[in-house]
C-alpha cells in the first residue's frame, strides 16, 4: 500500500489554504454578527463546564460511592464518545467520501487513489469528532477538577483520547467504504430500519433501567443497580475503556500499556480501511448510481395529494411540495427521527422519576420543570428544522420568485405547516409527559396552552428570522443553522423559554410567599402576559421576515 | 488517442449506454451530439475515470481508463458540465493548485493562458465572489493549461459570453493545429458545424450516425445545414420507435 506523498502534500496545502481563506473571510462579515457568535459560543462552552462541575461534584458529594460513581461517570462518558463518533463516522464519511462535490473534480484529476481518499478520510474525522471538542473540553476540565487529577491525567486523557477517536472513525469508514465498494446507496428505508432498532433497543435498555417499585428506590439499591447496568462500559476490549485506564491507571507502565494497545489497535483499523479503500474506493465512486431505480409516485404521495386536497389553491401544491421534499430526504428526516428517539428515552424515563406524589411543592416543581424540558425541545426542534425552511428552497428559489404567487404565501404556508407538525407533536408529548409524571389536571391544561403558545411564538421566530438572514447557497440544514441568524433563533428562544417559565412560575411563587391574590387569578395573568410576549416575539420577527420578501433580488447574490 | 469499445452503461436495469464504439485520431476535432438524456454526459463521465462502464472499455492515449486511469488523467483535461471550484480559493491559488496536481508550476507561460482568458485582474479574487461566467472561464484555462493531449469538454460554451466564446473556439483550434484531440459534446449545432472535423450523433445511448458534416448530410438526405440532418437522424430515431412501440401494443 503506497500512498503518493507528493500528491497527499498539494491536497494537504490546499486545503491549509481553504481553512486560512476560510478564517479570513470571517474579517467581511460585521462585528456584531462575529461578536454574537463569538459570545454564544464562550457562553456555551462556560455554561456547559458549570454544569459538568456542578454535577460532578454533586456525584462526588456521596459519601463512600461518590469517586466510584465519578469514575464510572467518566467511563460511561468515553463510551458514549466511542459509539457516537462512529455511528457520525458512518454518515460523514459515506457524505464525504461518496456524495461530495469535490469527489468528481479530484477524481478526475491525476491524483492518486489513496491520496484522494487520505484527504477526504481527514475531513470526514473531523466533522465526525468536532462535537468531542465542542463537548469533551468542558466535560473533562470540569471532571479533572472535581476529581483532582494531577496533570498527566489530562495528558494520557489527550493522547487515548486521539487513538480512540481515530480507531471509532475509521471503523465508520471502513463500514461506508465495503458498503459502497458493492455499489450500494445508502437508503432511506435502511435507515428507517435502523432508527427503529435503535428505539427497539433503547426501549430495552429502559425496561431493564427501571428502578421497580418505590420501596426499592432507596440511595443503596438505587446505585447498586446503576452500577450494574454500567458494567457494558467496563469491557476490557473496548478502546474507550482503554483510554478510560490510560488517563485514570495507577503506574506509569499500566499507562504506558493501555496506550499502546489504543494505537495498535488504531493502525491495524487504519490499515483495514486503507486496504478496504486501495482499489475500492474509486470502484465505488464510479459505480455510484447503478442502483439507482426508478419509481412512479406511490401509495404516500397519493395519500399526500389527497390530503392536502381539502386545502384551497396554491396552498394544496405548496404543502404538498413541502412535505413529498421532506419525505424524500433522509438528510433531514433521519435528524428528526434521531431527536424523536432520544425524547423518546426521555419520556420512557420520566416512569423512573421518584419524587413524593402527595407534596403539592414537588407536584408544580416537577410540573414546571417538565415544562422546561418540553419548551427547549421545541426551542431546538424549531431552530434546527423550521429555520432553515425558506434556506432550503435554495437555488430553486428562482421558480418561486418569478412565479405569479405571493412570497407571503410561501412564507405563510412554512409557517401554518411547521406550526401545525410541530404544534401536534409537542402537544402529545406534553399531554403524555403530564399523564406520566401524574401533573394534576388544572396544571396539564395550563402547561398544553402554554405550550401551543410557545410554539406559536418559536415557529414564528424561526421562520420569520430564517427570511431575514436566509443561506441559499447551502443545502445542508445543520450548516443553515450554525449561521448567525441561527444562532440567533438560539439564543432569543432560549431567553423567551426564561420568560414564559418565570411568568407560570411567579403566580405560584407570589401567592405562596407573600399570600397575595388567588393562584388562579395570578395565573390566568400570567397566561395573558405569556400571550402578549408569544405575540411579539412571533410577529415581530414574521412580519419583517415578510417585508424582506418584497425584495426578493437580495436572496440572489450572483 | 480515443478509443472507445462497445461501451454499455446500465442504471437499475435502465440502458443508458448500448454498445457504443467510436474512435477518434490524433488532432481531430471531435463533437458529440444527441437530444437531452441521448448518454453524451454518461459517455464523457466513463471516459473520464468519473463512472464505471458496465461492459466496453475506453482506451485515451494508449491507456485504458479503468486500469491505467493515473495515466490516461494526466494526458486529459477535462471542462465538466457542471465545474466544481473550491469557493474559498482565490482564481490564482485555484490555477496553483490544479498545476501542482499535474506536478507543474504555475510559470509565466501558464500564466499567459490565464490572461488570454482576462483573469488576470480576477487572481486574487475568491472563486466564490466572482460571476458564473467567469468561475466558467478558470475551469477551461485550467483544464488547458497542463498542454493535455486530449481535452474532453462537456457543453463549454453554456453561459460564456460571445467574446469568450470565439476566444475559446480559437484556443481549441490552435490546440486542435498543434497535434492535441478535443472531444466536445455540445447543443449547439452551429459550433460543431463551424468546428468539427467529424461528427458523432447519438440517441437512447445508440450511435446512430458518425462521420464528417458532409458525409452525415448526404447519408441523412438532407440538403440544409447540420441542424435538418441532426433532426432528420434523430426524428428517424423517435419514428422508428414510435413504430415499434406500436407494433408491441397491437
Amino acid at each position: 500500500m503506497v500512498i503518493a506523498m507528493s500528491d497527499l502534500s498539494v491536497l494537504f496545502k490546499l486545503k491549509t489554504r481553504v481553512l486560512k481563506n476560510a478564517l479570513l473571510s470571517v474579517k467581511r462579515e460585521s462585528s456584531l454578527k462575529v461578536l454574537v457568535v463569538v459570545l454564544f459560543a464562550s457562553v456555551y462552552i462556560a455554561g456547559s463546564f458549570a454544569l459538568f462541575f456542578e454535577g460532578f461534584s454533586f456525584v462526588r458529594s456521596f459519601t463512600v460511592v461518590g469517586d466510584i460513581l465519578l469514575d464510572k461517570l467518566l467511563e460511561l462518558c468515553l463510551f458514549a464518545f466511542f459509539v457516537m463518533i462512529f455511528i457520525s463516522s458512518i454518515l460523514s464519511s459515506y457524505g464525504v467520501l461518496y456524495r461530495g462535490k469535490e469527489t468528481d473534480f479530484l477524481m478526475a484529476m491525476p491524483v492518486s487513489e489513496l491520496s484522494h481518499f487520505t484527504i477526504l478520510f481527514c475531513q470526514s474525522f473531523i466533522l465526525s469528532c468536532w462535537a468531542l471538542v465542542f463537548l469533551g473540553v468542558p466535560l473533562f476540565l470540569a471532571y479533572g477538577l472535581v476529581g483532582s487529577r494531577h496533570l498527566s491525567f489530562y495528558i494520557f486523557l489527550i493522547i487515548g483520547l486521539l487513538g480512540m477517536a481515530v480507531t471509532a472513525s475509521s471503523l465508520g469508514a471502513a463500514v461506508s467504504v465495503a458498503w459502497a465498494r458493492r455499489g450500494r446507496r445508502i437508503r432511506a428505508g435502511w435507515i428507517a430500519s435502523a432508527a427503529l432498532s435503535a428505539v427497539v433497543v433503547g426501549w430495552i435498555m429502559i425496561e431493564r433501567f427501571s428502578f421497580g417499585s418505590p420501596a426499592g428506590r432507596t440511595s443503596l439499591a438505587l446505585v447498586n443497580k446503576l452500577l450494574a447496568h454500567m458494567r457494558f462500559a467496563d469491557c476490557h476490549f473496548l478502546p474507550s475503556y482503554w483510554a478510560y485506564a490510560a488517563a485514570t491507571g495507577g503506574s506509569p507502565g499500566g499507562r504506558l500499556f493501555y496506550i499502546l494497545l489504543i494505537y495498535s489497535t488504531c493502525f491495524m483499523m487504519l490499515w483495514v480501511l486503507f486496504s478496504l479503500a486501495e482499489g475500492g474506493y474509486c470502484r465505488g465512486l464510479a459505480r455510484r448510481g447503478d442502483f439507482i431505480r426508478s419509481r412512479s409516485p406511490g401509495l404516500a404521495s397519493r395519500a399526500i395529494d389527497n390530503m392536502v386536497s381539502y386545502f384551497p389553491g396554491p396552498f394544496d401544491r405548496l404543502i404538498s411540495k413541502e412535505v413529498k421534499l421532506f419525505l424524500r430526504d433522509p438528510a433531514q428526516w433521519s435528524q428528526y427521527l434521531m431527536f424523536f428517539g432520544l425524547l423518546f428515552v426521555y419520556i420512557a424515563n420520566l416512569r423512573n422519576l421518584p419524587y413524593d406524589l402527595d407534596s403539592i411543592f414537588w407536584k408544580r416543581l416537577i410540573s414546571f420543570l417538565n415544562f422546561m424540558a418540553m419548551a427547549l425541545i421545541t426551542g431546538t426542534l424549531t431552530s434546527r428544522f423550521a429555520f432553515p425552511q425558506l434556506s432550503l428552497e435554495g437555488n430553486r428559489f428562482w421558480l418561486l420568485v418569478t412565479s405569479p404567487l405571493s412570497l407571503r404565501k410561501v412564507l405563510l404556508t412554512k409557517f401554518w405547516l411547521s406550526f401545525a407538525v410541530i404544534g401536534v407533536l409537542t402537544q402529545t408529548i406534553t399531554v403524555l409527559s403530564s399523564w406520566i409524571l401524574r401533573v394534576p389536571f388544572d396544571m396539564a391544561v395550563v402547561n398544553s396552552i402554554a405550550m401551543a403558545l410557545v410554539v406559536f411564538a418559536l415557529v414564528g421566530l424561526s421562520i420569520g428570522l430564517g427570511a431575514i438572514y436566509p443561506r441559499m447557497g447551502c443545502d445542508d440544514p445543520s450548516v443553515i443553522v450554525s449561521g448567525f441568524g441561527g444562532s440567533l433563533v438560539l439564543i432569543i428562544s432560549t431567553a423567551y423559554i426564561i420568560a414564559v417559565a418565570a411568568l407560570l412560575v411567579c403566580p405560584f411563587y407570589l401567592s405562596s410567599y407573600f399570600g397575595l391574590l388567588r393562584p388562579g387569578l395570578l395565573l390566568i395573568a400570567g397566561l395573558v402576559s405569556i400571550t402578549a410576549l408569544s405575540a411579539v416575539v412571533c410577529l415581530v420577527p414574521m412580519a419583517i421576515g415578510l417585508r424582506r420578501l418584497e425584495r426578493p433580488g437580495r436572496f440572489f447574490v450572483q | 488517442m480515443i478509443r472507445i469499445e462497445r461501451l454499455c452503461k446500465e442504471f437499475g436495469g435502465t440502458v443508458v449506454l448500448d454498445d457504443l464504439s467510436l474512435e477518434v485520431e490524433r488532432g481531430e476535432f471531435f463533437a458529440f451530439l444527441g437530444p437531452n438524456a441521448a448518454g453524451k454526459t454518461t459517455t464523457i463521465r466513463i471516459m473520464t475515470g468519473l463512472l464505471e462502464s458496465t461492459s466496453g472499455r475506453v482506451v485515451i492515449g494508449g491507456h485504458d481508463i479503468k486500469t491505467e486511469s493515473s495515466e490516461a488523467k494526466k494526458i486529459i483535461g477535462y471542462v465538466p458540465d457542471v465545474p466544481y471550484l473550491y469557493g474559498k480559493l482565490t482564481v490564482g491559488e485555484f490555477a496553483e493548485f490544479v498545476m501542482a496536481i499535474y506536478g507543474l508550476k504555475l510559470d509565466a507561460r501558464r500564466r499567459e493562458v490565464l490572461e488570454i482568458f482576462g483573469l488576470q485582474k480576477h487572481l486574487s479574487s475568491l472563486t466564490e465572489d466572482c460571476s458564473h461566467g467567469i468561475r466558467q472561464r478558470v475551469v477551461l484555462a485550467t483544464a488547458l493549461m497542463h498542454d493535455p493531449d486530449v481535452i474532453i469538454l462537456d457543453e463549454p460554451f453554456v453561459s460564456l459570453d460571445p467574446k469568450t466564446a470565439i476566444l475559446v473556439k480559437r484556443m481549441l483550434g490552435q490546440r486542435v493545429r498543434e497535434g492535441a484531440t478535443v472531444f466536445m459534446s455540445t447543443h449547439t449545432l452551429a459550433i460543431a458545424e463551424e468546428l468539427a472535423d467529424r461528427i458523432a450523433i447519438i440517441d437512447g445511448g445508440r450511435l446512430i450516425a458518425v462521420g464528417t458534416p458532409r458525409e452525415l448530410s448526404d447519408a441523412s438526405g438532407s440538403d440544409g445545414g447540420l441542424e435538418d440532418t441532426f433532426m432528420r437522424l434523430t426524428e428517424e430515431k423517435s419514428a422508428t420507435r414510435l413504430s415499434a412501440g406500436e407494433k408491441t401494443t397491437k
